[in-house]
């Protein structure tokens, strides 16, 4: 597995679009954060003290729903890219001519995957940790890391995008298609499908069980309180975490298939 | 010993059967060539044994053991076109190769100044011209050492003297005693490089052997200073076939034990002064061409 990572990195490390995605999100990630410092960007109501976001453990949460965006956009675009490119390069083919099997090659984009959703995750982690020590408030280390979970669920989020990005990487043997695809059924594909199609068709709330939907749903758009998830239709932590480790499985497990299958 | 067996390979696209129940085998130190015309089904064929083409029917054998994963660590191959990752330079490239193929550092700078690309060893692969790449793809196949080398067209699209410089590292990869496979649609260039050949047409093997092997019959060029005899005279002679006549000689076919020197004491007996001799095998062109007929 490591061997098989070293290979990637020397595959990849040159790659210009590679460096670039992966320092965009490096800087982003918490750049994005500091927009809600300006006050006109999330009104004061009520409900809602915008200062929570700065706060334990609206933090987590306010983060979190920011990588959920940027881990779907960059990293997700990203895998998409590695795996595609390389069919558009034919070296896919020449790397299994020269000697790896294809489980070892599906290996090293699986291993892609998992490194990637395991430093995104650390990263989370240590912004997350940053940014409410540079609050001027005081914690305890438990009030820190009382956050429902936050940092499994983004994992589980990340595996989640990830895995399906590399499904539709091995899938469309195009690399422009491949991308057009993957961003496609996130931004429109699944929406329409849901709410046009599933939601018309079949009572109760069984459209929000889509994949994308219910990986979004591990880290969603943080609410005021907990009783509006129902009304809005978020899926609860629970069974987003479920539904999401179910269609993990079946992208790992259908991308792996079709590869061994095929004529590369 | 045999490096590869094929059994009954098939490979079927809809309808179309790019390779029809194939059967061939490659001992070890042979250059062997496998011609035929473009889309005869050689590419498909290198494609399965490389493990890249999913066989329909069939099996094939590398080195005598079919349940090894890993016989193609022991294969340098290219197959179609020379492929690379664009962004990095030759020797990275050869790197990614030695890491795949698990043989440690490698020296890089012989085998890149064997395709004399070592001046060139930091460029990236995008910037090379199609020579450089098919050459790069070349010394790419000698990373690692391997005993046998694949190579599918490798001459395609280049110029005389790309060609030239390519078939000149090919026949010194050959002399070194490694086993060669080559595909190529080019008569000339298996009849230069290879000491086998398998014929294949419309996915069907139509012939394999030595090359020479298929020539039964020789060829004899001859003139001489009473040409208006020398054609009853050699219409006299048992074994003897005029083919053709030209102003500068007559072209005669004689069986391949032919003795040449019976044919000329006999045209000498008769008063001729010869004055062009030329003996000549069939060449793989014709024995193609009759073949493929």
């Amino acid at each position: 597995m490591i061997k098989l990572l070293t290979l990637e990195w020397n595959k990849f490390k040159d790659n210009s679009v590679v460096r670039l995605l992966f320092f965009i999100y490096l800087f982003i990630f918490p750049i994005l954060m500091l927009i809600f410092k300006d006050d006109n960007v999330i009104p004061q109501t009520p409900f809602f003290d915008p200062k929570d976001i700065f706060r334990y453990p609206g933090i987590w949460e306010w983060l979190g729903y920011i990588g959920n965006w940027m881990v779907y956009f960059i990293l997700g675009f990203l895998i998409v890219y590695i795996i595609s490119i390389e069919v558009t390069y034919k070296t896919m083919r020449q790397n299994i001519i020269t000697g790896l099997t294809r489980t070892d090659y599906f290996i090293s984009k699986f291993a892609i995957v998992i490194f990637f959703s395991i430093t995104a995750t650390l990263y989370y982690a240590i912004v997350g940790y940053l940014l409410g020590f540079l609050s001027d408030e005081q914690y305890t280390i438990s009030e820190v890391f009382a956050n429902n979970y936050a940092i499994p669920r983004f994992f589980l989020m990340c595996v989640g995008y990830l895995s399906f990005a590399m499904f539709i990487g091995f899938l469309i043997k195009n690399s422009g298609l491949a991308v057009l695809v993957y961003l496609a059924y996130g931004i429109m594909l699944e929406p329409i499908i849901r709410l046009w199609g599933h939601q018309k068709l079949f009572e109760g709330n069984s459209h929000n069980y889509y994949p994308l939907n219910a990986i979004e749903d591990l880290m969603p758009m943080p609410l005021p309180n907990e009783g509006m998830k129902d009304t809005i239709g978020f899926l609860s932590h629970q069974h987003a975490a479920i539904t999401s480790i179910l269609f993990i499985g079946v992208f790992v497990f259908l991308t792996y298939y079709i590869f061994k299958r095929r004529d590369i | 010993m045999k490096v590869l067996e094929i059994k009954n390979l098939s490979k079927n696209y809809g309808n179309i059967k790019a390779v029809n129940d194939l059967s061939l085998s490659i001992e070890k130190g042979c250059v062997f060539g496998i011609l035929g015309p473009n889309g005869s089904g050689k590419t498909t064929t290198l494609g399965m044994i490389l493990g890249i083409i999913k066989k329909d029917a069939g099996d094939y054998k590398w080195f005598g053991d079919s349940s090894n994963k890993n016989h193609r660590k022991k294969i340098g191959a290219i197959l179609e076109t020379p492929n690379f990752y664009p962004y990095m330079n030759a020797e990275n490239n050869l790197k990614i190769i030695s890491q795949i193929k698990g043989t440690g550092n490698q020296d890089y700078e012989s085998i890149l100044k064997r395709v004399n690309l070592w001046d060139r060893r930091s460029s990236k692969f995008r910037s090379y011209s199609l020579g450089m790449k098919q050459r790069l793809a070349i010394g790419a196949t000698l990373v690692g050492n391997p005993e046998v080398v694949i190579f599918d067209e490798p001459t395609n699209g280049l110029d005389p003297q790309g060609i030239a410089e390519i078939r000149n590292i090919l026949t010194s990869i050959a002399d070194e005693g490694k086993t060669v496979i080559m595909a190529s649609h080019i008569l000339d260039e298996v009849e230069k490089v290879c000491s086998h050949v398998a014929i294949i047409k419309n996915g069907n093997l139509l012939a394999t052997g030595a090359i020479g092997s298929f020539a039964k019959n020789k060829f004899i060029e001859i003139n001489s200073t009473n040409r208006s005899n020398l054609k009853e005279d050699l219409n006299n002679m048992e074994g003897v076939t005029i083919i053709k006549e030209q102003n500068a000689f007559i072209q005669c076919e004689v069986s391949d034990t032919y003795n040449i020197e019976d044919f000329s004491r006999y045209l000498t007996s008769k008063n001729h002064v010869i004055t062009h001799l030329l003996m000549q095998k069939r060449s793989l062109e014709e024995e193609f061409l009759e073949i493929v007929k």
